[in-house]
């Protein structure tokens, strides 16, 4: 198992999900480097990835104001995988950081075999409105 | 996750053997059916289309959920008897005795942003389940049709 592909077991969004399972339909997961200050999603865009934050921390901004602050453990890039909308913030490193990221359609093959992914992700959605 | 545990659709997969897939779907038993729709998520094909439609009618929700996600990720070199086919199929989906059928045809419907879905999708933001309703909202967010932006505006 890839050392990308093990972290993104080990995230809360994938708990109960066997890894051994998981590791199958997240193989092509691979891991992005950003350094503080770069942009790493464009509020607009249209994109078909989804990314997972492994290590440092990314603010969440629309129309220029930071809504939030993601760290290790939080992901986004959720609206793009269910409904191939236009990104809806944009995503700027705050510090070094490493994410994991995951093909929308690798994702959706894991919301059909771990079904309780899909249900943590539109929770957050809710919470994130 | 045993449920999906299948040697045939897996050696299918690896030889992109769409065909193979579709038998599987079409004729297994229930792991061999769940990983065959599954693995159409990943290597969608519009030669499974018609599969996948009757697999929506299949007796068990996660070949059904499955079905309905492969069905969204359709694209490419489809006739447009196939796509009517596979909107009209994941609409009736809709209207599934699973909350989870239903709200992963809304999704896919969401990828399509097919006009003929909005009303079918307005209709399922007062779905009885949450789950439901909040992919529909997301979908409907995305979609530039008045009457998407009308419905949520309620």
């Amino acid at each position: 198992m890839s050392e990308v592909t093990e972290a993104l077991t080990r995230l809360p969004l994938f708990a109960g999900c066997p890894p051994g399972e998981l590791q199958r339909v997240v193989r092509y997961a691979h891991e992005e480097r950003a350094a503080a200050g770069e942009p790493i999603v464009t509020q607009g865009e249209r994109g078909d990835l989804f990314f997972a934050v492994l290590e440092g921390t990314v603010d969440v901004e629309r129309e220029g104001n930071v809504l939030r602050t993601f760290g290790p453990g939080d992901f986004f890039g959720e609206t793009a995988l269910i409904a191939h909308a236009p990104r809806n913030a944009s995503i700027r490193a705050t510090t070094p950081v490493r994410l994991a990221v995951l093909p929308a359609r690798d994702f959706r093959a894991s919301v059909g075999r771990f079904p309780a992914v899909y249900d943590a992700v539109l929770q957050a959605v809710a919470e994130r409105i | 996750m045993l449920e999906f545990w299948s040697p045939r659709v897996d050696r299918s997969r690896k030889r992109r053997d769409i065909p193979g897939i579709v038998a599987a779907l079409r004729s297994g038993g229930l792991r061999t059916r769940r990983a065959a729709a599954n693995s159409l998520i990943s290597v969608p094909d519009a030669r499974a289309t018609g599969a996948l439609v009757e697999a929506l009618n299949d007796h068990d929700v996660l070949v059904r959920t499955n079905a309905a996600l492969a069905l969204g990720e359709l694209g490419g070199p489809q006739t447009a008897g196939e796509l009517l086919k596979a909107r009209g199929a994941l609409i009736d989906a809709l209207g599934d005795s699973e909350p989870r059928v239903r709200a992963m045809a809304a999704s896919a419907l969401g990828r399509s942003k097919s006009p003929e879905a909005v009303e079918a999708l307005i209709g399922a933001l007062e779905d009885e389940d949450p789950l439901v309703r909040r992919t529909a909202t997301v979908v409907l967010e995305a979609y530039d049709d008045p009457r998407a932006a009308e419905a949520l505006a309620r």
